[in-house]
């Protein structure tokens, strides 16, 4: 497998993984990309296989931070109610 | 102290409420597949303890279900759907343009596309002109080539123009779901501002919350909580959808050959305004990308027209005479690649020699040749702005392709966590199952000891059944 499929591999399989809030996949991914980057190996070739699912992950971590934010805030809103009642 | 009674009651209430726990835990593995059911789960609740004498006795408990419900990852969730059903809704629509105009993912050259290969025959037709002006075979192919460009032109606007249609239908059927679902939420509304307006009202609730992402698949809500645990829909825009047991219609009127969207109280034209579900995604589409594409191709066809029509017109054609017109187009740029056609069917009619050159000269045809590498359209040659074109479309469906995955991945994400909440989980409701049973079973042998005391205690301590 070249290291553009790899990689393209990879990052799908990230965005798998942060759908289904599957931490250890995570980890286990986290443990493949360091061996990647480890082997010293040039990117290429082939750079369009990956650059959408690189968009498509920064979309969802993008969305992952903006829902993260508004459940915080919204919960400790909530809290807040609950007490105050 | 407790008498044998308050035994056999405190006994009783156990039985009671555990059953009420199984009834729970049996409810909710029959709608473990029922779409938008949030399980429940059983609060015990001990009776308020009596104090007599100084002592304080225990007086049973009671049972209630509540729901598993997480209001504001609910809201998120339908907020999400809302993003996702936009995009799904406009990568479905460009990929539809995609087909249009015959790209792939392996097509990656605007001239291995129908109108780039109409567009270069025809430049190439003019070149074999240029190199054989009498040949009435050559003049009859530069016909059959700008025949088969304007066709090509004629097409793809078509097909731009149905895809702008079938949009229209999408519209003015997602309407008639949206009305649907609002009445059905309105009419849940009433029922359970009646039912249950201090507290979740479970299963109505659940019916709701399920028409409430129905509808946010078709269209950008807002939604407000009101007293009595009544809930207001709005568009994202602010016309009101819902409002408490009342539904507000959604119609549709046609302006100018597009289906326009009316809504709210006063019936207010919310097209321009309306993002978010089905109906935000087909209406970026019809009334955002299309019309860009639709320009761009009239640009490209009234171009090519004008600039050899006014290139044959400097000329000389077969006969003698002074060259016409060999495209015929409107006279502005819009609608130009749905009507162009070409104006002749005399293959002589081609101005092949320029003034002064006689009739079996070239040198107009070498100047129509020539057009291939002038600028006609934005600035750019026609296979250039073809390119540019064609690049934009596919880099459109590329993100959209992208962002829409993305926005799926996230919605994902967010329905995982609230099942994870809401979700029944047999495995839960097998260790439940198991924990309520042991739990009745002790409650009933408390039955059987009280009934055994009192039987004892009838009998002066010589112990016989009681029947």
């Amino acid at each position: 497998m070249t290291i553009a499929q790899e990689l393209a591999d990879i990052l799908d399989e990230t965005v798998q993984a942060l759908s289904n809030l599957d931490s250890a996949k995570l980890d286990a991914l986290e443990q493949r990309i360091v061996v990647l980057a480890e082997s010293n190996q040039k990117y290429e070739s082939d750079i369009g296989l990956a650059l959408p699912k690189k968009r498509e992950l920064e979309i969802v971590l993008q969305n992952c931070q903006a829902n993260l934010d508004a459940l915080t805030r919204l919960h400790a809103r909530n809290m807040r109610n609950q007490w105050a009642q | 102290m407790g008498t044998i009674t308050s035994l056999l009651d405190i006994a009783q209430q156990a039985l009671i409420a555990d059953q009420e726990a199984l009834n729970v835990t049996s409810n909710n593995v029959a709608n473990q597949n029922t779409a938008g059911y949030t399980r429940e789960v059983v609060n015990f609740q001990s009776v308020d303890a009596v104090t007599l004498s100084g002592s304080t006795f225990g007086s049973g408990v009671t049972a209630s279900a509540t729901s598993q419900r997480d209001r504001v990852l609910e809201q998120q969730v339908q907020q999400q759907t809302q993003i996702q059903a936009q995009s799904g809704a406009l990568e479905s629509a460009l990929q539809q343009i995609q087909n249009i105009f015959g790209l792939s993912s392996t097509t990656n050259s605007a001239s291995s596309t129908a109108l780039g290969t109409a567009t270069n025959s025809f430049f190439s037709s003019l070149s074999a002109l240029a190199s054989n002006p009498s040949d009435a075979a050559t003049r009859q192919s530069v016909l059959a080539a700008a025949n088969t460009l304007a066709g090509a032109f004629n097409s793809a606007a078509n097909q731009l123009a149905q895809v702008s249609s079938s949009l229209n239908q999408q519209v003015a059927s997602d309407v008639g779901q949206v009305n649907s679902l609002t009445t059905t939420i309105a009419t849940l509304n009433a029922q359970i501002t009646s039912l249950s307006p201090n507290a979740d009202a479970g299963t109505l609730e659940d019916q709701r919350q399920l028409a409430i992402t129905q509808l946010s698949q078709l269209v950008g809500l807002d939604q407000i909580s009101t007293e009595n645990n009544g809930i207001t829909l709005t568009t994202n825009g602010g016309a009101v959808l819902v409002s408490g047991s009342q539904s507000f219609a959604v119609s549709t009127a046609q302006v100018a050959g597009t289906t326009h969207i009316l809504a709210g109280v006063d019936g207010q034209d919310v097209t321009s305004n309306l993002t978010g579900g089905d109906l935000g995604g087909v209406l970026q589409a019809r009334d955002q990308q299309l019309p860009t594409y639709q320009n761009a191709l009239d640009s490209l066809a009234y171009g090519i027209g004008t600039q050899v029509n006014q290139q044959n017109a400097l000329g000389v054609d077969a006969s003698g005479n002074p060259g016409a017109v060999l495209f015929s187009l409107p006279p502005t740029q819009s609608g130009a690649a749905a009507q162009i056609q070409v104006a002749t069917t005399n293959p002589n009619a081609v101005a092949a020699a320029a003034l002064r050159e006689g009739s079996a000269g070239n040198a107009n045809a070498t100047a129509l040749a020539d057009l291939s590498s002038a600028n006609v359209a934005g600035g750019q040659t026609a296979s250039g702005f073809l390119a540019s074109f064609l690049g934009q479309i596919g880099s459109d469906i590329s993100a959209a392709t992208t962002n829409n995955s993305a926005q799926q991945a996230t919605l994902t994400q967010l329905t995982t966590q609230r099942d994870s909440l809401s979700g029944v989980s047999l495995d839960e409701e097998a260790s439940n199952l198991t924990q309520y049973q042991r739990a009745y079973q002790a409650a009933a042998q408390v039955f059987n000891i009280a009934n055994s005391v009192i039987a004892s205690a009838l009998n002066l301590g010589v112990e016989t059944t009681v029947t």
